[in-house]
Parts: C-alpha cells; sequence; structure tokens
C-alpha cells in the first residue's frame, strides 16, 4: 500500500479527499500546509507521493512541489490544478499535474503513473 | 460483520468546487451515483428530470440556500429526496432548528467527517423501498 501524503488546507475538501484516497487503497496522511508537508518529509516519515492543490495559502503547491523534490529527489508529486499555468508549473517542478474537473478514472491514473517506479535505460 | 450500502442515488449541491468535486468521487468510489450541482438553480433542474434517493445540500449557495431549495421545490411541487441532508459551517440551534424546518433529516456541520456520511448512508439505504 502506497503511502500519500495529502496538503490541502480546507478541512471539508481535506476530509472528503482523504477518505476518498483511503477507499482507493492508499495510507494517507492529511496536512492542511506546504509547511506541515516540508515538516513531514525532513521527519523522514515514510512517503511515496505528495498529493497537492496548487492554490495554498502561503508556500503554493508548485514551490512545494521544487522543495519536495530537493528533501527527497525523485519523490512523486501530484498538483491539481485548474489553470494552465498551473500545469506547466507542475511540468517544470518535475510534477504530474491533474486537470480539473477531476474524474475517479483520471485520478486512479494519475496516481499510478505518478507511483510507477523511474525507467532506467 | 455490516453489509455494503446499496447503491444510491444521490445529488450534492455544494458551491465551492473543489468539495463538490472530491464529495462526488469519494460518493462514487463507495458505490453511489452520484450528480452535482453548484447552486440552487442547477439542483432545481436536476431535481425536476430525475430521482433521487438522497441530498447533501450546502445552506450557503451563491443563488440562495439549502433551506430555499427544499422550500422551492415544495412549492413548485419538484419532487425531493426522501433523505435530505444540511450541511453547513454553522451548528447552531437556530440554524438546526431552520433546517428541521425546511424539511432536512439531518444537519451536519462542516468538515464533515466521512465515517458520519457512511452512517447516513447506510441509514438512508435502509429506508430504501425493498429494504428492510
Amino acid at each position: 500500500m502506497a503511502d500519500i501524503l495529502l496538503v490541502e488546507d480546507d478541512p471539508t475538501s481535506r476530509h472528503l479527499m482523504a477518505a476518498l484516497l483511503s477507499e482507493m487503497g492508499y495510507s494517507v496522511t492529511s496536512v492542511a500546509s506546504g509547511d506541515e508537508a516540508l515538516q513531514h518529509l525532513y521527519s523522514e516519515e515514510t512517503c511515496d507521493l505528495v498529493f497537492t492543490d496548487v492554490v495554498l495559502p502561503g508556500m503554493s503547491g508548485i514551490e512545494l512541489a521544487r522543495r519536495c523534490r530537493a528533501a527527497r529527489p525523485g519523490l512523486a508529486t501530484v498538483l491539481v490544478t485548474g489553470k494552465p499555468e498551473g500545469w506547466k508549473g507542475a511540468l517544470d517542478a518535475g510534477a504530474l499535474a491533474l486537470a480539473k474537473p477531476v474524474s475517479r478514472e483520471r485520478l486512479a491514473d494519475v496516481l499510478a503513473d505518478a507511483l510507477q517506479p523511474p525507467r532506467h535505460g | 460483520m455490516q453489509r455494503p450500502t446499496p447503491p444510491l442515488r444521490i445529488v450534492v449541491v455544494e458551491n465551492d468546487i473543489d468539495t463538490r468535486t472530491f464529495f462526488k468521487l469519494y460518493l462514487e468510489q463507495l458505490g453511489h451515483r452520484v450528480d452535482a450541482a453548484a447552486g440552487v438553480s442547477e439542483a432545481l433542474s436536476m431535481l425536476s428530470q430525475s430521482r433521487y434517493d438522497v441530498l447533501f445540500a450546502d445552506i450557503a449557495l451563491a443563488d440562495g440556500s439549502g433551506w430555499d431549495l427544499l422550500d422551492i421545490a415544495r412549492a413548485c411541487a419538484i419532487p425531493c429526496p426522501p433523505f435530505p441532508v444540511a450541511m453547513t459551517g454553522y451548528g447552531l440551534a437556530e440554524d438546526r432548528a431552520r433546517s428541521e424546518a425546511a424539511g432536512f433529516r439531518h444537519h451536519l456541520v462542516k468538515p464533515l467527517d466521512p465515517t458520519k456520511l457512511k452512517s447516513l448512508l447506510t441509514e438512508a439505504s435502509r429506508e430504501l423501498p425493498g429494504t428492510d
């Protein structure tokens, strides 16, 4: 079971997203900000993927993706975004973008892709 | 061992796009058929066209309130789901009383608790015709 670190500031969205990811078979840790997410990563807790909205108070999801990569090179990050600049920012930060509106099928596909081991050669 | 909840037809009315999206996906992941509306007008249109078992309606909507939704549906003879649930950030006694007066069976205070949601869905499914 992969461990997902979920970053979402709105409590209701966070609870529902965490419940959704749990029902999909993932182990979920939820935090409300980029700072809390980085604290989690610096603490060496297990984490296979960071799932975050682009729009967060304080540190944006794109900045968080950059810092996640610095903290744990190779860590998969998925950014949820509704705007083209979000997709570009995700790409530049080495993350995968999940475009709104989100469907269950697309969510499952993006998470599976992001959690695939890196290909070599 | 608890039996799985049979599939319900659910409509979610919520103005926040992220909450609406992930609420819908969560309920679908549990096996239910879900439509989602952003406000009162869109919800009334859905209720006019399809039959639902459960309604989850936010109270604060851009074009009215969840209370308005039930009041208008009743006044216009639009079929309302038999298990309407209000959702709001306010849990004052007067808010709960207003929800009850409008016909809501439950009044949930945000943030929503997924365990409570599951228990409400089980309760709703028990009331479906043909279930015991």
